[in-house]
């Protein structure tokens, strides 16, 4: 499996494509919501509109979703300079922008746990998302280590 | 070359995916022109009977007062049952998520309440118009008793109804056929017992026109 290149496997990289791509859409939604001022339905398990109108929703006039269509913007378009140009420190700033959006989904399980006491199904999809790819970067990271050790002494990877 | 289709293929692919984000998550839009009466003639608290004539649909509206959601979805409703008056047959049904909003179950009997005295659709509008005055409030019930007087109903009466058994058991009844329908969020349209999500007056009035046709159909088939 080692001959495969000093690269993560595609699969892998597809995947955190794919998770980056859910992220933008649902990150999306959340804010084209909050400046079309079209509410989101009010689900029986939800609690998305007490969220969305609290003052969380906002980080200095900014709705905190388009901070994360953002991040997940910049995942995607990483991982796509990556599969370009097969930079290793690509994927060393992308599992530290991942490790930066899971600390940031915690914060805001917090406070939808503590201080709200309302949960966003929208935005407990993105905390999935966000978890599951810090997970895929890391082992990312780890193959692309572990495929590089051998390679150490030998010529450098392209 | 190889670069710029891997490139490009991203660039297309997030245009997509934020274009159709954009398009399912535009604002409802609301008919042309003010709306200032309330059309619906169907008092909900006098139970309407939900089978429709032949030729004509069913349209169930599941709603809670204090969802900010129903309160858009609302005058698309109101504006379609006056459009439309005499081939649908309109069903206002009580789903307040109690779990949710605090004051929605005791909005619920208001309306009810006011709909005994024949006024349910001037105090949906009321509660509608104005609920971001009564939503956070711990006790309600002098906004809604305002909203009593403005509608000149009869103060006595509505306090009477509001905790009486009528209303309180018509509500109840409405959630439990929520229920029985597996209603998991408000607003809920139900066009002939098929959920329907219109997103501008346009599109609302073009989903009933479709079931009309059906309607009609069916009727001749019938004859």
């Amino acid at each position: 499996m080692l001959a495969a290149g000093a690269r993560p496997r595609t699969w892998l990289l597809v995947l955190i494509l794919v998770l980056s791509l859910a992220g933008v859409a649902d990150a999306a939604y959340l804010t084209a919501k909050h400046y079309s001022g079209g509410p989101v339905p009010c689900s029986i398990t939800g609690g998305c509109e007490v969220v969305m109108s609290s003052s969380w929703a906002t980080i200095g006039g900014v709705p905190t979703a388009g901070f994360g269509a953002a991040y997940y913007l910049a995942a995607f378009f990483l991982t796509i300079f990556y599969l370009d140009a097969r930079r290793p420190w690509t994927l060393i700033l992308l599992l530290a922008l991942t490790a930066l959006g899971l600390l940031a989904s915690l914060a805001l399980l917090y406070l939808m746990a503590f201080v709200l006491h309302s949960y966003c199904q929208y935005c407990l999809l993105s905390d999935v998302i966000t978890v599951l790819l810090f997970v895929a970067t890391l082992t990312a990271v780890a193959q692309q280590r572990h495929l590089q050790a051998p390679s150490k002494t030998s010529a450098p990877a392209s | 070359m190889k670069r710029s289709v891997l490139w490009l293929s991203a660039i297309v692919v997030v245009a997509a995916v934020i274009g159709a984000v954009l398009w399912t998550s535009r604002k409802p839009a609301a008919a042309t022109g003010p709306v200032t009466s309330v059309a619906p003639s169907t008092s909900s608290a006098a139970a309407p009977n939900s089978t429709p004539k032949p030729g004509e649909v069913l349209l169930v509206e599941y709603s809670d007062f204090q969802c900010p959601s129903c309160a858009v979805m609302y005058p698309l409703v109101r504006d379609v049952h006056r459009e439309f008056e005499g081939r649908i047959r309109f069903v206002f049904r009580n789903f307040p998520l109690r779990n949710l909003h605090m004051n929605a179950e005791r909005a619920a009997w208001a309306a009810e309440a006011a709909g005994q005295q024949g006024k349910f659709w001037d105090m949906a509008n009321l509660l509608f118009q104005n609920q971001a005055a009564w939503s956070a409030l711990p006790n309600p019930m002098p906004a809604f008793e305002q909203y009593v007087r403005t509608l000149n109903l009869d103060v006595q009466k509505f306090n009477a109804d509001f905790d009486g058994f009528v209303v309180r058991s018509k509500v109840d009844n409405d959630v439990r056929l929520g229920n029985e329908d597996r209603i998991q969020h408000t607003p809920t349209v139900l066009l002939n017992g098929r959920e329907i999500h219109p997103q501008s007056y346009a599109e609302f009035r073009n989903l009933v026109n479709q079931a009309l046709a059906q309607a009609d159909a069916q009727a001749q088939v019938s004859r």
